[in-house]
């Protein structure tokens, strides 16, 4: 009975540790890279290869420079989505 | 006579005129340059803050700070001149506890380009974790010795007088109140 009771415990301890670990990280882990990330990637590379064009490239694309900014903020506040970014560009 | 007169009075009437549409014609070429340095700048951001992630500074400081950016609606450029400032104040000294919420609250206060970088040199300056151990296996001294090494060319004599006054505010004032204040909370997270 005492045994049962411990072996409850134990698991219950190890259940709650585990739940804690996953869900107490910097919220940046174990989260998908969202596709707006890498079309965000596809449209800075196009920016890069011409940049005198890059508004009229964000007009393409259906966003106008206060959108892109906030979405650069967005994405550099991430960390697994910045290295993503990064990566694709 | 007659068509004198009227000939400088058409000219007179037109000058303003033409002055005015070669004024329309640069101010949309100022706001695409601008929009296009915005867009530039805002496009460096990802690559900023993982760089400062990459030294040491905790993943949820770096959101703190660009969130609070982003909450001022400080642009793109500024923003990337923070991390910037950032970055160097972390090779010079090392990061320090709580660097979001230091920078929050220098924004909070109006702190903005120049001012906020040299705000944020000092408190690293003052508190950085590397102060000492990081400069040293470099061959590199104490911090007093580099002095404005890293000073870039926007960062004049004015700037120098800026980092002072912000050195005296912190130790006592709002720089160590704060920070001790949120230290316990940056722990019990992680």
């Amino acid at each position: 009975m005492t045994r049962t009771i411990v072996m409850s415990l134990v698991l219950a301890t190890l259940l709650v540790g585990f739940g804690c670990s996953q869900g107490g990280g910097s919220g940046d882990s174990g989260t998908a890279v969202p596709e707006k990330v890498t079309q965000a990637a596809a449209i800075a590379a196009e920016i890069e290869a011409s940049p005198d064009q890059a508004a009229a490239i964000l007009q393409k694309h259906g966003m106008t420079t206060d959108e892109w900014t906030a979405l650069m903020y967005e994405i550099a506040e991430n960390a697994e989505w910045s290295d993503a970014f990064e990566a694709a560009r | 006579m007659n068509r004198s007169i009227l000939t400088v009075l058409v000219v007179l009437l037109a000058a303003p005129g033409l002055r005015a549409q070669e004024g329309d014609t640069s101010e949309p070429k100022q706001d695409k340059a601008a929009d296009r340095d915005e867009i530039l700048a805002a496009l460096e951001l990802p690559k900023k803050a993982q760089a400062l992630r990459n030294k040491g500074v905790e993943k949820a400081e770096v959101r703190e700070a660009l969130r609070a950016a982003r909450g001022k609606k400080l642009k793109a450029r500024q923003a990337r001149d923070l991390l910037e400032g950032a970055e160097e104040a972390v090779d010079e000294s090392g990061p320090i506890d709580n660097f979001g919420a230091f920078v929050k609250a220098r924004l909070a206060e109006g702190l903005r380009g120049r001012e906020l970088a040299a705000a944020i040199r000092a408190e690293h300056q003052a508190r950085g974790k590397g102060k000492g151990k990081k400069g040293e296996p470099k061959g590199q001294g104490p911090d007093k010795e580099k002095g404005p090494k890293k000073a870039k060319p926007k960062a004049g004599p004015a700037e120098d007088d800026e980092t002072a006054e912000v050195e005296e505010e912190s130790p006592g004032g709002r720089g160590s109140g704060q920070g001790q204040g949120q230290r316990g909370r940056g722990r019990s997270g992680r």
